[in-house]
């Protein structure tokens, strides 16, 4: 979710702030009221990632009781990218259905519903903006996603295929209803729709990409390398492809092959934090008994620069297993601290714990771990995701 | 089993903005949800560095056994209950000194074949066996699952006991070759209503009392009129083909958890789950049972092996009661913290420290786990420095810790078998039948993969389920009785090649239980050390020959350390190798026997 609520936000309040910054409104100009100017001020600071400053701008407008109803849209924009989604819809709702357009307008409300997990609000919104004008890609998206967070696949399917049928070289309809396909486990379909894709869209590596995603999928390794490897010639100063390719590479029980390739992007300057961890497990798949060359790669990959969650999560876990709980400690607590949901890290870092005897934490972590064993359903489906996306 | 597809009731989706994670940004989410969930059928090039002893050649068919365990659909799998399988057992039931053998069997969707039924095979000394399930009153057919092994009533002969998808049963050891249905009389009786679906079960003395409780471990709450089926449910997919669903998605098994019966001592048992504090631990896929001190603390503790959620370990509190403590002590999950499909278990000291690590079996994909004890129940896992992790291609099920080739460093025994038959018309990386895998310890913290150097009976591919370890032949190395699905068992003799010694050490408990379930033995052997507990069930739903058998390398003689049940400790010194040594509790040696063993050996009294 945090995807598209990123996605979509960003790109509506782009739009907004555009706006925004062209618009002139003499009624707002004292202080904080300064909606002409603080909205772009607001849409600044989110983009530095600055959630608090940007808060506080917002907070400061919506004091304000001057402001234009497309201000109060703009500002319930700003409000749904700092993720406070009641005071987004609650902005949205106080201004007429045509402000900015009619289209906006409901995409906006249903977003707002949709983060607050009202999906059949949300379908509700957009089936009537549909009897009202037809709908855009973007909402046409979000009545897709509406309908299948709540279970109804069929009327997702239908959208989206009509979606393709309508607009056939556009990739997004394509990407959409494969993802779809893969999320109710129609797994030989979404190939087949991929397979379909690439050949619409010869040379897209994002196409050859999922293509490959989907081989994955259904157990068809080979077929996935050539699309990876395509990907990889069609792009080579792109990182996804080649870690994929040296994924599969790395599942077919190629170590040294995908070492070698991923050693070729390192080589290739392909900055990447995510290499290095990969070929660091190919490191240990070649030699299990032999950690030093992966942690030297582990090293490389946490100085890159880049998010490293995964390596600091094994180069914790290497130095668990030495016995040196103290030196895992640093990198799984900050492995914790980038992805909390993160099991391995969570689970890595109560055994760091437990083995500096600092038990209550660890029985904390444990029981974070714990809770989520038992939640069957939320467990059920985010491993038969997984499992489907590995 | 693997965390499978789920049922409709579950399909209400969780990842949030799914449509745009694709669209929007691409394809790499689609491969990069998780860390390294990579492991996949890497195949394996065995590069042994010296040559492994062991031999085996499955000569089932010569020694008669040759009727298959009809087990659900051959080609095809509507449902999990036909998918998982049963157990098999090593025991001397006439206390012959010689191994004779008990084949649990199960049935199909629509009826039972004719003649098929669990089998009791007496062992006729000359590497041949006879049916005798007719005579000794063992004749049923139905879903069977796991079988465990004891003496629950101290007569000095074994009993056994059967779990089912269905009623359980308790089969009491007559003496006289026969058994007697004792499950209503013992107070095992399931009540009336929808069949229970039990899967594992370990006798243990948890209390100390002298007599042998009785743990189970419960599946799933599976009703065929209800379970959805492949090809009307598309969540019931592995890999895009359609399969037999669960078990997740389907609840896990009820009335309890798991249930244990405390054993009153006068051939009836009483359910004290609540009061034990067994059954507080919900949702759990109970698979193999595996009871033994694992703190050393004199009390029996209890691991499950657990399919799609957490496995279990019991700790005794000493009171009669347990408290579950597998996350902390770190063998509930992957090194990664990841469920996973914990099929059957192990239990032995492969690092030669004395005390007993844990091998657990799960799915393909996913390699095995090696736990390493520290004596104090903290285990760590040792997978991927023990160079086990390397294995993924396979569903893994039945496992021992053995020492296949008597150079006193147990090695690791699996055979493996796929629940989803149909698939390989489609993915040939994913075979019904499959070969076993052997690791031969090292002796320096590492196993390598002899598989392709042990004997046709390891190379040739089956869909196996259960699998007992035990000298059926009394040559002084470890056999090996495996039950595979819709086939006749095999029966892996082991031509060892190596001149190595070894030593078996029978219990015989007075204080404890007659059987010694639950001992822990320590041989120490040219200044290593190694241990052993005598379990009821391990493995898959299997029980071992009950001598527990030491490889003691070039040793000429060992000193042996019994902690029984009881609390009792018993050393003995110098004790010569290749030989059975039957130790009756607190008075020392009772009995030497010099393998090979005569065929007129054993007197057929407890």
């Amino acid at each position: 979710m945090k995807t598209l609520r990123h996605v979509n936000w960003a790109i509506s309040f782009l739009c907004a702030a555009a706006v925004a910054a062209q618009t002139s409104h003499p009624a707002s100009t004292r202080g904080s009221c300064l909606a002409g100017q603080s909205l772009p001020e607001a849409a600044r600071e989110l983009k530095l990632g600055h959630i608090a400053k940007a808060r506080v701008i917002a907070d400061g407008l919506h004091r304000c009781t001057g402001l234009t109803p497309r201000q109060r849209f703009d500002l319930g924009l700003i409000y749904g990218r700092l993720h406070d989604f009641p005071n987004a819809l609650a902005l949205f709702r106080s201004v007429d259905d045509d402000v900015p357009n009619l289209q906006a307008h409901a995409y906006a409300i249903a977003l707002g519903q949709f983060e607050l997990a009202d999906y059949s609000g949300a379908i509700e919104t957009l089936q009537h903006l549909r009897t009202q004008t037809p709908l855009d890609n973007d909402s046409t998206n979000l009545l897709a996603a509406s309908d299948s967070k709540a279970g109804r696949y069929q009327d997702a399917y239908a959208l989206l295929v009509e979606q393709v049928h309508k607009n056939p070289v556009e990739p997004l309809g394509y990407l959409n209803l494969i993802t779809l396909l893969t999320d109710v486990g129609q797994l030989e379909q979404a190939e087949k729709l991929s397979a379909r894709a690439v050949e619409v869209f010869p040379g897209n590596v994002q196409m050859l990409l999922v293509h490959g995603a989907a081989s994955t999928a259904v157990g068809r390794l080979e077929e996935a390398r050539n699309d990876f490897a395509a990907a990889v010639k069609a792009s080579p100063q792109l990182a996804d492809p080649r870690f994929f390719l040296a994924v599969t590479d790395y599942k077919m029980g190629h170590y040294d092959t995908a070492a070698h390739e991923l050693r070729a992007a390192i080589a290739a300057g392909i900055v990447d934090a995510d290499l290095e961890y990969l070929l660091a497990e190919c490191l240990l798949k070649i030699d299990p008994g032999d950690s030093v060359d992966a942690l030297k790669e582990l090293d490389r990959a946490l100085k890159s620069g880049s998010p490293a969650v995964q390596a600091h999560v094994l180069r914790g876990k290497l130095r668990l297993e030495q016995g040196d709980a103290r030196d895992a400690l640093p990198d799984l607590e900050k492995a914790h601290r980038l992805a909390p949901d993160l099991r391995s890290a969570t689970y890595n870092l109560a055994r760091a714990y437990a083995a500096l005897g600092r038990k209550a934490e660890a029985r904390l972590l444990f029981e974070q771990i714990d809770r989520q064993s038992v939640d069957m359903v939320n467990e059920l489906n985010e491993l038969r995701i997984k499992q489907i996306m590995q | 089993m693997p965390p499978r597809p789920s049922n409709p009731n579950c399909r209400q989706q969780t990842r949030r903005g799914f449509l745009s994670t694709c669209a929007r940004l691409g394809a790499s989410r689609l491969l990069r949800r998780s860390p390294l969930a990579l492991a996949c059928a890497p195949p394996k090039a065995t590069t042994a560095r010296s040559g492994f002893g062991g031999q085996f050649v499955d000569i089932a068919a010569a020694a008669g056994l040759t009727l298959p365990t009809i087990y659900g659909g051959t080609d095809r799998k509507q449902y999990i209950l036909e998918a998982d399988g049963c157990g098999c057992a090593f025991l001397d039931y006439d206390n012959d000194g010689w191994m004779d053998i008990f084949l649990l069997t199960g049935t199909r969707l629509d009826g039972n074949p004719e003649g098929n039924s669990n089998r009791l095979y007496r062992n006729n000394r000359d590497g041949t066996f006879t049916d005798v399930t007719l005579q000794a009153g063992l004749q049923l057919a139905g879903w069977a699952n796991a079988v465990c092994v004891g003496d629950y009533n101290n007569d000095g002969f074994e009993d056994i006991f059967c779990t089912y998808f269905g009623q359980n049963r308790l089969f009491r050891n007559n003496g006289d070759g026969t058994f007697t249905d004792a499950t209503q009389a013992a107070g095992l009786a399931a009540p009336l209503g929808r069949p229970v679906w039990s899967s594992g079960c370990s006798f243990v003395d948890y209390d100390r009392d002298g007599h042998l409780d009785l743990f189970v471990s419960q599946y799933i709450d599976f009703d065929l009129a209800t379970a959805p089926r492949p090809e009307n449910d598309v969540n019931c997919r592995w890999k895009g083909v359609p399969v037999n669903c669960g078990p997740r998605g389907l609840a896990p098994a009820f009335p309890a958890q798991h249930v244990l019966y405390r054993n009153n001592g006068d051939g009836t048992f009483r359910d004290v789950t609540r009061e034990a504090k067994i059954g507080g631990k919900p949702r759990a896929y109970g698979m193999t049972v595996v009871a033994a001190d694992f703190d050393e603390d004199g009390w029996q503790d209890i691991y499950i092996a657990c399919d799609s959620t957490p496995s279990m370990l019991f700790m005794n509190n000493r009171d009669g009661t347990f408290r579950e403590e597998a996350l902390d002590r770190g063998v509930a999950l992957s090194d990664d913290g990841a469920e996973q499909s914990g099929m059957g278990v192990a239990v032995g000291d492969v690092r030669l420290t004395g005390h007993l690590d844990i091998f657990k079996t799960n799915f393909a994909d996913d390699s095995s786990v090696l736990y390493h004890n520290d004596g104090r129940a903290q285990f760590t896992d040792i997978t991927r420095p023990s160079r086990i992790g390397t294995e993924t291609r396979f569903v893994s099920w039945g496992t021992g810790i053995a020492d296949l080739d008597n150079d006193g460093n147990p090695d690791i025994l699996v055979v493996t078998g796929s629940v989803y038959p149909e698939v390989e018309a489609k993915l040939p990386a994913y075979p019904n039948k499959s070969p076993r895998i052997i690791f031969r310890n090292l002796g320096d913290g590492r196993f390598e993969q002899v598989s392709n150097q042990a004997g046709p009976g390891i190379a040739t591919p089956h869909s196996s389920r259960g699998c007992a370890f035990g000298d059926f032949d009394n040559d002084g190395d470890v056999d090996v009785l495996i039950v595979n699905m819709n086939e006749p068992p095999s029966l892996l003799r082991n031509d060892l090649k190596t001149s190595h010694h070894w030593i078996k050490v029978k219990l015989i408990g007075t204080r404890s239980n007659r059987s010694g379930i639950g001992a822990r033995v320590l041989v120490h052997y040219g200044g290593k050390v190694q241990a052993q507990t005598l379990a009821s069930q391990s493995s898959f739903f299997s029980a071992n020959d009950p001598r527990l058998h030491f490889g003691i390398g070039p040793a000429a003689v060992a000193d042996i350390e019994i902690f029984w049940p009881s609390g009792t400790v018993e050393k003995l010194r110098a004790v010569a190798a290749d030989q059975l040594v039957t130790v009756r509790e607190g008075g020392g040696i009772a009995s030497r026997n010099p393998f090979p063993a005569p065929r007129n050996q054993g007197s057929g009294k407890p």
